[in-house]
């Protein structure tokens, strides 16, 4: 009986973190009337919104500073058939995500294949094949690629 | 005679056991969790139309419910062009990587055939 209060305790601590963790910290308990929570229930059911966490989400987007008039243009444009922005938007993501996945790959081993240029190129050179031995990434050039790809930080020249 | 009470208010009529109050006025309390910013604009909210928390809360999540996938649309909308100048950013990267690549393949080809001339003149000489 001790160990499932204690578990119970446990489980009860965990469930009062999850608001921080998510960040949304600040707990209100309103009185409100019960259509309304039927309503906000049976919403957030269909639009597959986690009942607690989410609702914030709805608020938030109640007190958005557009007027209804601007809203009620937007709806009436999200419903037109050639509004495609959903179906771009999936598709530039799955791109981007791919180009990034191939970037990352490439740039981990960007030292190895700008030493490999610099080593055929003076070859080539030497054979008389090319006039110049320079290449055009640069050591900053390098340094901005692996910044961008293999640490995750914005390029200097972006982040100011 | 209708009067409202404020979140103080039920909470201390919660406390004495007299919530049934509540359910006599077919209300029920609900537990929300909100992040600093959309509380701040909550309670800017009622502050200019003269809401209690309660009915603030009600009116902006109405006309959120009202307008959800309108709001959606436009957000998807806006990350959907800052989606396309970094999908752009990253094509871009990625031709200049694949160059690199290629050019070395091109460069070993060459360097290849060259040898292989080289070595088939010294075998005729």
């Amino acid at each position: 009986m001790k160990v499932k209060d204690e578990g119970h305790r446990k489980s009860h601590s965990l469930y009062d973190i999850i608001p921080e963790l998510l960040g949304i910290p600040i707990h209100l308990r309103l009185s409100v009337p019960r259509v309304f929570v039927d309503t906000l229930k049976k919403f957030v059911k269909d639009h597959g919104l986690h009942p607690k966490y989410d609702v914030r989400k709805i608020v938030e987007y109640g007190l958005a500073q557009e007027s209804d008039k601007e809203l009620e243009r937007l709806e009436r444009e999200r419903c037109q058939p050639s509004s495609k922005v959903y179906t771009n938007y999936a598709i530039t993501k799955f791109q981007a995500y791919e180009s990034l996945m191939d970037n990352k790959a490439l740039t981990l081993k960007l030292q190895f294949l700008v030493s490999e240029n610099d080593r055929l190129r003076r070859l080539m050179l030497e054979k008389g094949l090319t006039a110049s031995a320079v290449t055009e990434w640069t050591k900053e050039k390098i340094d901005e690629f692996q910044r961008k790809y293999l640490f995750g930080q914005k390029p200097k020249s972006i982040s100011g | 005679m209708e009067f409202a009470i404020n979140q103080r208010g039920w909470s201390i009529l919660m406390r004495l056991g007299l919530v049934k109050v509540s359910e006599e006025k077919d209300c029920v309390i609900l537990d929300v969790f909100l992040d600093k910013k959309t509380h701040k604009l909550l309670v800017e909210y009622c502050r200019k139309n003269k809401f209690d928390l309660a009915t603030g809360f009600v009116k902006s999540a109405v006309r959120g419910m009202k307008f959800f996938r309108a709001i959606h649309y436009k957000e998807t909308k806006q990350d959907y062009l800052l989606l396309k100048e970094q999908a752009e950013e990253y094509e871009r990267d990625n031709k200049l990587l694949r160059q690199l690549v290629d050019e070395n393949e091109r460069f070993k080809q060459i360097l290849n055939m060259c040898s292989a001339q080289t070595e088939g003149k010294e075998d005729e000489s």
